[in-house]
């Protein structure tokens, strides 16, 4: 076991076919290892003669058994040898020694198959020390404390026994963990008692995401979060308290370890897989402008010249920068745009909302002498209640202001090859990756605020299951957002996101094609039928206070009048509302889904992430010849919705949308002309 | 694909497992309702009125067997040359297409009344959502599953070797 668990052993390189036999690294133990040794460089040398086999390669199982024993057993070469490898190689900094920190770190996507040999640092216990777990045990113990009313000490010595079973706990479990990445696999080994293997295969991946909540940020670790399509929560793969320049080059190299695989097969075309694998897939969505060679340039564009051709895995142990390019970039006064158009508004309202709550029933029966006493201090000062009113409005946007200076610092989407990438964060620097051929849909979502100086919030959706932000609770996809994108900078980005290249100077479509009148009635019942729930409530205050006889029989009926009259006109002109927003249009194999109320929101999804397709049709719908049509991306519970297209254009729509899902050409249907197209331009 | 007309039926027997069901929840309702008029009868003293009970009893069974009836009627599914289609729901009319390519996996289950009456449901999972199939006659259930995943691998190897497509 190396004394030093920060550094984790560093890992023999595939060799040059050239080099000589590595010498023995001085800091490891000697004597066996050293003939057990000299036979590994030999094994590993002829590692890489086979590179891209699918899923767990075809070579024998590592004899020795797993994890630390097996850093025993090999041999790292020098450290001078390594270095004046990594000058003849592309280091992700340009720089010629991989060290952070005065440690050496090593290449990554090199370790043996199977293996799971890396340790997090031990910096990463501090992570521990999340506000977040410490409030959720502290809390309660306090709180049940505060009400006890007895002596503290009982509830200090619990916590007390808590903070240091809690402390042990973690120290167990990190002493317990270990990852491993063979550019193919990403493997950990988890679990105090219940050990869990976790073996992720590259392709599988979906998202990748580096965090750095506070503390990560002043201990110098990160999150890393590998997201697949699985219906499992969280994370398929999370490395909590990796070191973050460590992190981020793994991530490069698990998402350059995966472009290599997904370009490999291309270059045989017509060769069917070996293995019948529905999940074998090929680098680009667009076709011959990415194929296997310019795909593999654009990643490695100073791959080693001079060196033999290297294989895959071998390639992938350096993290290869690839051309960077800005897309989105919004500024500070964006930012607090975004922050005094949307929701954010209402967080200091709904704070002094709960703590006034709170403090009501903590101060209980002397309620009324607390308020008597507040009126006079507030009349004392002489201040107007108008005045008043007006700095709690001026509070909340600067709360909003803050709050979102704080989740959005410095928020930057960036196309590095095939991924994006969004930094964005203050006191939780965060780091979301999604390859652009994960990317399900696109969203552009307008509030009727926001309508007004064109600009919208941009979100962007991968198939990994991520967590429920306070932007979208029920979604069961992770997600990327970018706050205030006007439609100037979206048409410009728009091509760059959804992987198309923009001939003649087309703009992806903005313009939806109108559904049938009938979906207008439709949607004035459903508004009817929703605001009509309140018509119970009202009547019940109205018998109510006709019995109590509170209000004249003449008021309360008039009352219940304007109430249904109000519900009705309501109806209307939401639903005509709801009805100018809706619309669809269907390019080759891009679905354009217009939706949104005063506002106005954007869906679009590349069709080739489709996986099913429903149409429904209740009886209302059937007798208004209209029906609705949900498309399944990958990965999610939730779905984009066409919705009341007319029968005939639902039916051909079914047709087309189920020919892209089974990754046919869409035929040219036969049958019903498009209705003509009214387009709503936004 | 949603315009066609799926041919296949299910199971005769599924008609037998919805009856079931719906007098199941029948029962159920009756035991409320007359719950119902118990407690009513006690609280004002007077002899319990049992045709709210008797209503709920009569007209569940009804339900329950003309329901069964249309639903077996509108379920239906076929397997065409690019997908699975299954058509379903009487009064909200469900139409769904599942492409062969986009299979990850099927899972057949069988219940007890499955077993009893000679049935499997089938589960076709894609990377999303999957498709439900009752009442499938378990002699057919094995040659059935073979052939969807016959069908789902040729379509991988079919779209996967030569196109840009990723299945998920």
């Amino acid at each position: 076991m190396p004394s030093d668990p920060d550094t984790p052993t560093p890992r023999p390189h595939p060799p040059e076919p050239l080099e000589p036999p590595a010498p023995v690294d001085p800091l490891e133990p000697a004597g066996p290892a050293t003939s057990s040794g000299q036979s590994d460089p030999q094994r590993e040398r002829s590692e890489p003669a086979e590179p891209s086999e699918p899923g767990p390669p075809g070579e024998p199982a590592e004899p020795g058994p797993p994890g630390d024993h097996g850093d025993r057993a090999t041999v790292p070469p020098a450290p001078d040898t390594r270095r004046s490898r990594a000058d003849g190689g592309t280091g992700p900094s340009g720089s010629p020694q991989h060290s952070v920190g005065g440690r050496d770190v090593p290449d990554l996507g090199v370790d043996p198959p199977g293996l799971a040999p890396h340790r997090l640092p031990a910096r990463s216990l501090l992570g521990i020390l999340r506000l977040r777990r410490i409030a959720a045990i502290a809390v309660p113990v306090l709180a049940l404390g505060f009400g006890e009313e007895r002596g503290g000490w009982p509830i200090l010595a619990l916590l007390l026994v808590l903070g240091v079973a809690g402390v042990l706990w973690s120290v167990v479990w990190w002493l317990r963990f270990s990852w491993g990445f063979d550019g193919q696999v990403v493997r950990t080994n988890s679990g105090v008692l219940w050990r869990r293997e976790r073996a992720l295969d590259v392709k599988r991946i979906q998202q990748v995401e580096v965090t750095q909540p506070l503390i990560h940020q002043v201990v110098g670790t990160a999150v890393l979060q590998v997201e697949t399509a699985s219906e499992r929560a969280g994370s398929e793969i999370e490395l909590d308290g990796i070191d973050i320049d460590h992190g981020n080059r793994l991530r490069t190299a698990i998402l350059a370890a995966r472009q290599h695989v997904l370009a490999a097969p291309a270059a045989e075309p017509g060769t069917p897989s070996t293995v019948p694998d529905v999940e074998t897939g090929q680098a680009a969505r667009s076709g011959a402008t990415h194929a296997a060679p310019s795909g593999s340039a654009s990643i490695a564009p100073s791959a080693q010249p001079a060196t033999p051709p290297r294989p895959v895995s071998q390639a992938s142990s350096l993290p290869v920068t690839a051309p960077t390019a800005s897309v989105l970039k919004p500024s500070i006064a964006d930012l607090a745009r975004h922050a005094l158009t949307g929701s954010s508004l209402a967080t200091l309202p709904a704070v002094v909302l709960v703590v006034g709550q709170f403090l009501l029933d903590f101060v209980g029966d002397s309620a009324t002498d607390v308020g008597e006493a507040a009126a006079d201090a507030v009349t004392g000062l002489r201040i107007g209640v108008v005045v008043l009113a007006l700095l709690v409005l001026v509070a909340g946007m600067v709360v909003a202001i803050g709050s979102t200076l704080l989740r959005f610092w410095e928020v930057e989407l960036v196309r590095q090859g095939h991924d994006l990438r969004l930094t964005r964060g203050l006191t939780t620097r965060s780091t979301t990756t999604i390859p652009l051929h994960r990317l399900q849909v696109v969203t552009w979502s307008q509030n009727w605020v926001r309508r007004i100086f064109h600009a919208g919030t941009l979100t962007l959706q991968s198939a990994g299951r991520g967590q429920a932000n306070q932007d979208n609770p029920q979604q069961g996809m992770a997600q990327v957002v970018v706050p205030w994108v006007t439609r100037v900078q979206l048409a410009r980005v728009l091509p760059t996101l959804l992987d198309r290249v923009a001939a003649d100077g087309q703009q992806v479509a903005f313009e939806v094609h109108a559904h049938p009148r009938a979906a207008r009635r439709r949607l004035r019942w459903l508004w009817l039928r929703g605001l009509g729930l309140t018509f119970p409530v009202v009547a019940g205050l109205a018998v109510l206070s006709a019995t109590r006889a509170t209000l004249s029989p003449s008021v309360v009926s008039a009352s219940v009048t304007i109430w249904v009259v109000a519900i009705g006109v309501l109806a209307w002109l939401l639903g005509a509302a709801q009805y100018r927003r809706l619309g669809h249009a269907l390019d080759d194999d891009l679905l354009v889904v217009g939706r949104g109320i005063l506002g106005a929101t954007f869906d679009w999804m590349p069709l080739d992430r489709l996986q099913g397709v429903t149409a429904r049709a209740n009886w209302f719908q059937r007798r208004l010849d209209v029906m609705s049509i949900r498309l399944r991306p990958a990965g999610s519970t939730t779905w984009v919705l066409v919705r009341d297209v007319g029968k005939s254009e639902g039916l051909r729509l079914g047709r087309h949308l189920t020919a892209v899902a089974a990754g046919v050409d869409p035929v040219a249907t036969s049958g019903s002309p498009l209705p003509d197209p009214r387009p709503h331009t936004s | 694909m949603l315009g066609d007309h799926p041919q296949r039926h299910l199971h005769p027997n599924m008609r037998w497992v919805w009856v079931l069901f719906g007098l199941a929840m029948t029962a159920v309702a009756s035991g409320i309702t007359t719950g119902i008029v118990l407690a009513v009868s006690a609280a004002t003293e007077g002899d319990p009125t049992w045709w709210p009970a008797v209503l709920v009893a009569i007209g569940g069974i009804a339900v329950s067997i003309v329901w069964s009836r249309l639903a077996w009627q509108r379920w239906r599914w076929d397997v065409t040359d690019l997908a699975v289609i299954l058509h379903r729901g009487v009064i909200i009319h469900n139409a769904l297409a599942l492409p062969f390519f986009r299979i990850q996996h099927i899972d057949t289950n069988r219940g007890p009344m499955d077993q009893l009456l000679g049935m499997t449901s089938f589960d076709v999972h894609t990377a999303s959502i999957s498709a439900h199939l009752p009442g499938i006659d378990a002699d057919d259930a094995v040659e059935l599953r073979r052939e969807l995943l016959d069908l789902a691998a040729r379509a991988a190897a079919e779209v996967g070797a030569d196109g840009s497509v990723d299945a998920v």
